[in-house]
């Protein structure tokens, strides 16, 4: 009897042993291992996507990074001085390294990046024909290049991402890459783009052909390259009939999210979808990857005239840059909103001061007004709208050629001019044939101009024609105007420190992390 | 796999059942009694063990204490029972016998259950704290885990969110041993690792093993501690039938002083045009109810010498003090014990429960630029605004941009509710090899199934805009656990030799899906209609599986009962850990001296009754890293390009990454004084645990925010006492028993040294983190500035952005520059360590009178030296016009008011974390009082009913504190993930406050 137990129990524990060696290797069920995963061009498309994605994300262009661009630049400052701190040291010139939207939109671009080298590299690997797979490839470069076109403008001296991280400690030492070996990357990444996009993209969400050489352009603008600027901007003129753009006849229409398809004037924009945020997953990133917030932030407190509320005035233009905007141009009602309801009646902006928090200067109309008027889809305050963000459009190229025409040739030629006039005359709703119906202003360019009279007049035109646009901070940089513009003349007043606040402060984490990144200047 | 578990398991206890051996020889009939003297007079007691000296033979007393056993004329019987001496009686040819035991008041004599055995506490090396049944239900409680709070030294329990229903709870034994991983001991049911404590009604004991000794035996889980619990089970001797009922009524202990609509209006014209809106609301009064607890028990439990089963149902039904908030929880627990013969037993347990709660937005989340929850809003809503518009929609608040719900309406109108079943169950056989060998083998399984419903109905900011948001999510949670060891008993001469040696098997699965509508058609389908809406949300599915494998062995071998060793050693294979880390040792050994054994002590023998001192050094392990956490991922990511998918860089490899090592020495003393009336623990302990597990932060431009490292160390150090006494002996009884623990938590080593997290409520938009990890700091300290009263006319201002520079602003102190030195400016630099949520101590008390059939029981708790941040003070006393205050806001500075130290409402003036909300926690709390009154014998005969006992009682009826909030013990933003209740500590923002209550109860047995 004992032994029987015995004998039993042994065999047993000797069963259990044997029989329990299930293995220990982990075989997720419905997780990507990035190791195999691109396996053909559409995998590779999917991190593309992610690419896109992420730059509309509330970190990025949904309002961290546009906000900042606003509020950098002299056409807005801040309204609500409640707003939280992070965006009063933007508008003032007085960030540090732990700034609140540096600390949010450097990481995230650099998300997008890696999503993108991920999804570049699978590309590469794939075993298929350069036709079938380099124009997606062509895609992840074109969003490479705009990031780190973005971010080198912004920063100066930054770590150059062209590849996929597989080990994290290469980048606890990774060096800064100096700002011409960043433009050449850049470069080489929108050439190659410019190669293998088409001349159509499916939606102008999605670059062509025309967006890379219109980058190119304006890189090579900012570069001073003016030859090469003038190329690439010319490229696209020349190529508008196969490549489909053309400035849009009615300038309101550009910032109308009721239109469908994007305008033919625009090479590339951010395709904010509405009303999609409340219902996505924490698992896809929550809320704030879904969001954008531009009308919100450019709204006016206590304004009731639309179904989804007030907005905030947090950048809100200074009276300067209404005031200096001559009245005649329709393309400053088109910018401006200057009347709200409150309590059911129209109040003009002068008269805000007696409603409680408003901030008593015309607001910014292209997102808030825009958005209010076409009826569509927003949540609360016209936050998570359908607004397309536009990131480059044709105007800008034709102001891109004639500023570098004028550089080439010592001043302006007829060519030159002819360009700056195609937008004026935009402006000034030549809608029918009728030139009883058009506008007197803006009118033409006089001739003979010399050129430093034409460089500032484009530079003015892009002000204008471009402004809350975000691309007015960059003009700035570039042409180092940061003296004048926030000087006593200017258009605002900050203190502006030409040593250090023509870049923003890198993330100051990642300098305290990697001795081989150093903060840019007297941060 | 399983199945082929199952059919083994299963096939071992049949045999065993077929392989029955049958009684031995014949021999005459005994009778007898075992009794014992309680209040003068012999009571039988049911229950003891009467064993045949020399044989395995035995059986118990029946309820009346009766027994009767074959034995021959010269056995000797050997009678015991857990509490009372054993004694040996010889037959002597006697036909019936009489036995009268004696309570035995040493303590080192009971039984104290450990991981794979049990051992008697004078042969204990290791620091284990035991709980017992009647400290578990001396007040309604939520849960067991509830219950423990205040019971056992170096414990700490803390609720999820205060007094919430349903609420959860963190346990931290010894300190939390771990930053980012859960700090949670594992707990044990009836040899069911990782089972669910029934509710605390079920449990006969709980024990806690806290130091490496007794922990290692479970390894890779042992490091946070280890919580055993025991269920009741049924008793030879006749069917009992008890009931136990209780009813609670609660209320909120205060409120916070808030302007009235009038004052509220005259406070915000000084930010312009307002109006007085007309109304005066107390939200509070508004949204805090009375509240009950209905708490039901009825078990029923007998058996014979051979089986014995208990059964138990209970219904606990509370009704929170906040509009909205309740939960109800039913369970069902049973179990048998079947003695096959003198070698085979075999046994199961069964335990179900389902709970109900409905949930309330307490603190943020109900959408909009306000991100209402019920208290926030409730305190900073306009008074001067009522519930309801004319047209029956709710009011919104006029301040803040009219973007805040109003209190009510997110306490009515939203709505969660989650119901949870849990059900496991464990079977068990142990076989008696030999005298000296046996074999045991359980099988449980257990499973855990909840679904969340969501639903934000169109009355509220969040689904106003999009025609409602309604969400359903649900998890099925599967665990499958074998183990198998065999223990040897052998005693050669003066040497004792115990040595258990296993093999354990356990499956986790979790399964997972969840799904969001919007845009319905009306708001009458809530969750269960999301078909009615037009604007579905990307729905969520997902898997995962962990496989633990494991060897132990324990030896505890004794020399001549003086001197006692442990060594222990786990070895766990986890298919969590990373490829090159998939196995794991954990070993530990102790020594305990038993001194009063020693000859010296002997003259001392009329003081001391007992004089043990222990030792116990080992590691043990945090096997916190959940599946996959090891591998590279991509992530889906929200897609911008309509209809198309998009992906993003979820996670890199890390192929070392493995569990957390914990390394502990533990010191300790048992005395007991003057025959047992005193009894005194005291322990010292160190643990430093290592290889923490850090998301570490890499260079953003990596495009993957952190990875997953074991890197870091924290340490806590400490002692605890524990002093039982009894004071009063015969017709007065009183005794007491009194705690104390004092813990030293300190970061030793961080990835990069420091560590901010924490931004409080987002509402609020604070720029920064106000907590921190630093090397030498404790986890969790508070960071901030200085808050250096208001300037007045006059005084010179400190220049810096987004500081006041006026006359009643309020001033901070310029504490440090760029350069460590202070500045002249007022910035980010002048921030520094402002508080410690960490207590310097706690404590409790608890006394138990008992005098004829009266009994009073006090139960006192204390927790000192711990600060708090309150973010609801900062909202209520910023004074910067977006909604209430508290009355303070009445003496704030004005022109005319300019001799305060309030500063003046200012509009600009943002929320700041500084030393200005920083509350010292410290509470004392009375936590219960019990007055209890038994049915004496003679009224009971005559109605048949065995035992009438009626109660009344008040929980935290006397809170003794400085804190100014609405409740010292709360926790805010401590419950996401198991870092957020390591870290986020101290924290108070709108939280449920605990409540008072007032419960009477009566428990009869049959």
């Amino acid at each position: 009897m004992k032994k029987s137990v015995i004998k039993l129990a042994v065999t047993l524990v000797v069963l259990f042993a044997v029989s329990s060696c299930e293995d220990l290797t982990e075989e997720p069920i419905g997780l990507l291992n990035p190791e195999g995963f691109f396996a053909s061009p559409e995998d590779v498309a999917l991190g593309i996507n992610g690419g896109y994605s992420l730059l509309g994300h509330e970190a990025f262009f949904g309002r961290k990074l546009s906000l900042s661009l606003l509020l950098r630049g002299d056409m807005a400052t801040i309204g609500d001085m409640a707003t939280p701190t992070r965006r009063i040291e933007v508008d003032q010139m007085n960030m540090s390294g732990n700034n609140g939207m540096v600390t949010e939109f450097w990481p995230k671009g650099y998300e997008a990046l890696a999503a993108i080298n991920y999804a570049i590299e699978g590309g590469e690997n794939l075993d298929v024909s350069d036709e079938i797979i380099n124009p997606t490839i062509a895609e992840g470069r074109f969003l490479r290049g705009f990031i780190n076109y973005h971010f080198v403008r912004l920063f100066g001296e930054i770590p150059k991402i062209d590849f996929a991280f597989t080990d994290p400690e290469l980048a606890y030492t990774l060096s800064q890459s100096p700002v011409d070996s960043m433009y050449a990357s850049i470069i080489r990444d929108f050439e190659y783009a410019k190669q293998w996009l088409p001349d159509v993209p499916s939606m102008r969400s999605r670059p062509g052909k025309g967006t890379a050489a219109g980058f190119l352009a304006s890189v090579y603008l900012t570069q001073e390259n003016w030859e090469s600027a003038y190329d690439e901007a010319k490229f696209v003129i020349d190529n508008s009939t196969s490549f489909q753009y053309e400035l849009d006849e009615e300038y309101a229409n550009l910032f109308d999210p009721s239109i469908g398809v994007a305008s033919n004037e625009v090479l590339f924009e951010i395709d904010f979808i509405g009303n999609d945020a409340s219902t996505n997953l924490s698992s896809l990133g929550g809320t704030n990857a879904a969001i954008d917030y531009l009308a919100s932030v450019t709204g006016i407190i206590g304004d009731s005239r639309f179904s989804f509320g007030a907005g905030w005035s947090v950048a809100v233009p200074s009276l300067n840059v209404y005031n200096n905007w001559d009245s005649r141009d329709y393309r400053k009602a088109i910018s401006f909103d200057t009347v709200m309801v409150f309590e059911g009646e129209e109040v003009p902006y002068t008269e805000w001061g007696t409603i409680p928090s408003a901030i008593p200067r015309p607001h910014i109309a292209k997102y808030f007004r825009a958005l209010g008027e076409s009826g569509t889809a927003a949540s609360s305050n016209g936050r998570d709208s359908e607004i397309d963000y536009i990131c480059l459009r044709y105007a800008e190229i034709l102001l891109i050629a004639a500023e570098a025409l004028n550089e080439i040739n010592g001043g302006p030629t007829a060519e030159a001019i002819d360009y700056i006039d195609q937008v004026r005359s935009r402006a000034r709703r030549e809608l029918d044939a009728d030139a009883g119906n058009d506008n007197l202003y803006p009118q033409n360019v006089n001739g003979g101009l010399s050129e430093s009279d034409f460089r500032s007049l484009v530079l003015e035109e892009r002000r204008l024609e471009l402004s809350f646009e975000g691309g007015r901070w960059y003009d700035i940089a570039r042409k180092k105007l940061g003296i004048e513009a926030f000087g006593p003349s200017g258009l605002e007043q900050q203190s502006f420190n030409p040593a250090r606040d023509y870049l923003f402060p890198k993330y100051q984490q990642d300098v305290d992390i990697n001795p081989n990144l150093s903060q840019n200047d007297l941060y | 796999m399983k199945t082929k578990l199952t059919k083994l398991n299963i096939m071992l206890i049949l045999i065993s059942i077929i392989s029955i051996s049958l009684a031995q020889a014949q021999e005459k009939l005994l009778k007898g009694k075992v009794t014992s003297l309680e209040n003068g007079k012999e009571e039988p007691l049911p229950g003891a063990t009467v064993l045949i000296e020399g044989s395995s033979k035995g059986t118990t007393a029946d309820i009346d204490g009766n027994f009767s056993i074959e034995a021959s004329g010269d056995d000797v019987l050997v009678v015991s029972f857990i509490g009372y001496k054993t004694i040996k009686v010889p037959v002597a040819n006697r036909s019936a016998i009489e036995i009268s035991m004696v309570t035995d008041i040493s303590a080192l004599s009971e039984v104290v259950v450990v991981g794979y055995g049990a051992v008697k506490k004078s042969d204990l090396t290791g620091s284990v704290a035991s709980v017992s049944s009647e400290e578990l239900t001396a007040y309604p409680a939520l849960s067991a885990t509830q219950a423990l709070q205040g019971r056992a030294a170096g414990v700490q329990v803390q609720s999820n969110n205060g007094g919430e229903p349903g609420a959860n709870f963190n346990i931290k034994i010894r300190g939390g041993t771990s930053i980012n991983a859960n700090s949670d001991p594992i707990v044990v049911v009836d040899g069911f690792v990782g089972a669910e404590m029934p509710p605390p009604e079920d449990i006969a004991s709980m024990e806690v093993l806290k130091d490496a000794s007794a922990t290692a035996i479970y390894g890779s889980r042992g490091a946070n501690g280890v919580i055993m619990v025991t269920t009741k089970r049924g008793k030879s001797g006749g069917t009992r039938v008890e009931f136990n009922s209780s009813y609670s009524y609660q209320e909120a202990s205060n409120q916070i002083d808030l302007l009235d609509g009038e004052e509220f209006a005259n406070y915000r014209k000084e930010f312009g045009n307002y109006e007085f809106q007309g109304s005066n609301t107390n939200w509070q009064d508004i949204v805090f109810r009375p509240g009950y607890i209905a708490n039901n028990q009825v078990s029923v439990s007998g058996g014979n010498e051979t089986t014995r089963f208990y059964l138990s149902g209970t219904y606990f039904d509370q009704e929170g003090i906040l509009v909205g908030s309740d939960y109800q929880r039913y369970s069902l627990n049973s179990n048998v014990d079947i003695e096959v013969n003198d070698r085979v037993k075999i046994g199961f347990n069964l335990y179900g429960r389902r709970s109900e709660s409905n949930g309330v937005k307490t603190q943020e989340g109900s959408g909009g630029t306000g991100q209402a929850g019920v208290i926030g809003s409730a305190l900073r809503f306009n008074p001067d605004v009522g519930i309801y518009n004319d047209d029956g929609s709710f009011k919104r608040a006029v301040v803040g941009g009219g973007e805040l719900d109003n209190p009510f309406a997110i306490a009515d109108q939203y709505q969660r509710e989650r119901v949870t079943d849990r059900f496991q169950s464990n079977i068990y056989a142990d076989i008696k090899i030999l005298d000296w060998l046996s074999f045991k083998s359980t099988l449980g399984v257990g499973n855990t199934n909840w679904r969340d419903g969501e639903f934000y109905p169109t009355t509220l900011i969040f689904g106003e805009g999009v025609d409602g948001v309604a969400g359903i999510e649900a998890r099925k949670q599967f665990s499958l656990l074998s183990e198998n060891y065999f223990t040897i008993d052998k005693k050669i001469g003066v040497h004792k030799f115990s040595w258990v040696n296993g093999y354990s098997f356990q499956k986790n699965t979790s399964e997972a899906w969840e799904t969001v509508n919007s845009g319905f058609i009306s708001n009458s389908g809530s969750f269960w209609a999301l078909n009615q809406g037009s604007n579905p949300g990307t729905p969520f599915s997902g898997y995962s599986q962990t496989i633990i494998r494991s060897f132990y062995s324990r030896l505890n071998y004794s020399l001549l009962d003086k001197y006692n060793f442990t060594f222990t050693g786990r070895q766990d294979g986890a298919s969590n850990f990373a490829a090159n880390k998939k196995w794991a040792f954990f070993p530990s050994g102790a020594f305990g001296w038993n001194i009063i054994e020693e000859s010296f002590m002997a003259p001392l023998s009329n003081v001391f009754s007992e004089m043990k001192l222990r030792a116990s050094f080992g590691y043990v392990g945090n096997q916190a890293i959940s599946a996959y956490q090891s591998l590279a991922l991509l992530r889906p990511t929200y897609s911008i390009v309509n209809g198309d998918n998009a992906l993003r860089v979820g996670e890199l490899a890390n192929n070392d990454l493995s569990w957390e090592t914990t390394q502990q020495l533990d010191i300790g003393l048992d005395v007991g004084i003057l025959k047992g009336r005193v009894f005194l623990t005291a322990d010292y302990y160190e643990k430093v645990t290592n290889d923490l597990l850090f998301r570490r932060p890499l260079p953003s431009y990596v495009g993957v925010p952190t990875q997953l490292q074991n890197i870091g160390s924290v340490s806590n150090k400490g002692y605890e006492l524990t002093l039982n006494t009894k004071n009063l002996v015969g017709d007065v009884q009183w005794s007491s028993n009194l705690i104390f623990a004092s813990n030293r938590n300190k970061v030793l080593t961080l990835p990069d040294s420091v560590e901010f997290y924490g931004n409080g409520p987002g509402h609020l938009v604070l720029d920064t983190d106000n907590q921190l990890l630093l090397e030498g700091q404790p986890i969790g300290v508070f960071y901030g500035y200085e808050y250096d009263g208001i300037y007045q006319t006059g005084d010179t201002f400190i220049p810096g952005t987004g500081f006041e520079q006026i006359a009643g602003g309020e001033r901070f102190k310029d504490v440090s520059g760029p350069n460590g030195e202070p500045d002249g400016v007022l910035n980010g630099f002048d921030r520094t360590i402002i508080g410690d949520p960490n207590p310097d101590f706690t404590w409790s008390l608890n006394n138990t009178v008992t005098y004829k059939n009266f009994d009073l029981n006090l139960f006192i708790m204390g927790v000192h030296g711990n600060d708090m941040l309150s973010y609801t003070l900062m909202e209520l006393e910023t004074f910067s016009g977006k909604g209430n205050v508290t009355t303070t806001a009445l003496e704030r500075w004005t022109p005319e008011n300019p001799n305060t130290n309030i500063p003046r409402a200012n509009a600009g003036r943002s929320f700041r974390v500084s030393d200005k909300f920083i509350y010292d926690g410290s509470f004392i709390r009375v936590k219960n009082i019990v007055l209890g009154y038994t049915f004496p014998k003679s009224v009971l005969e005559r109605i048949k009913v065995n035992k009438i006992r009626v109660y009344a009682s008040a929980q935290n009826l006397f809170t003794f504190t400085k804190y100014p909030g609405l409740d010292p013990e709360v926790g805010y933003e401590n419950s996401g993930s198991a870092a957020d209740g390591n870290r986020k500590i101290g924290l108070d923002y709108a939280s449920y406050p605990n409540v008072k209550s007032y419960t009477f109860g009566i428990n009869i047995g049959f």
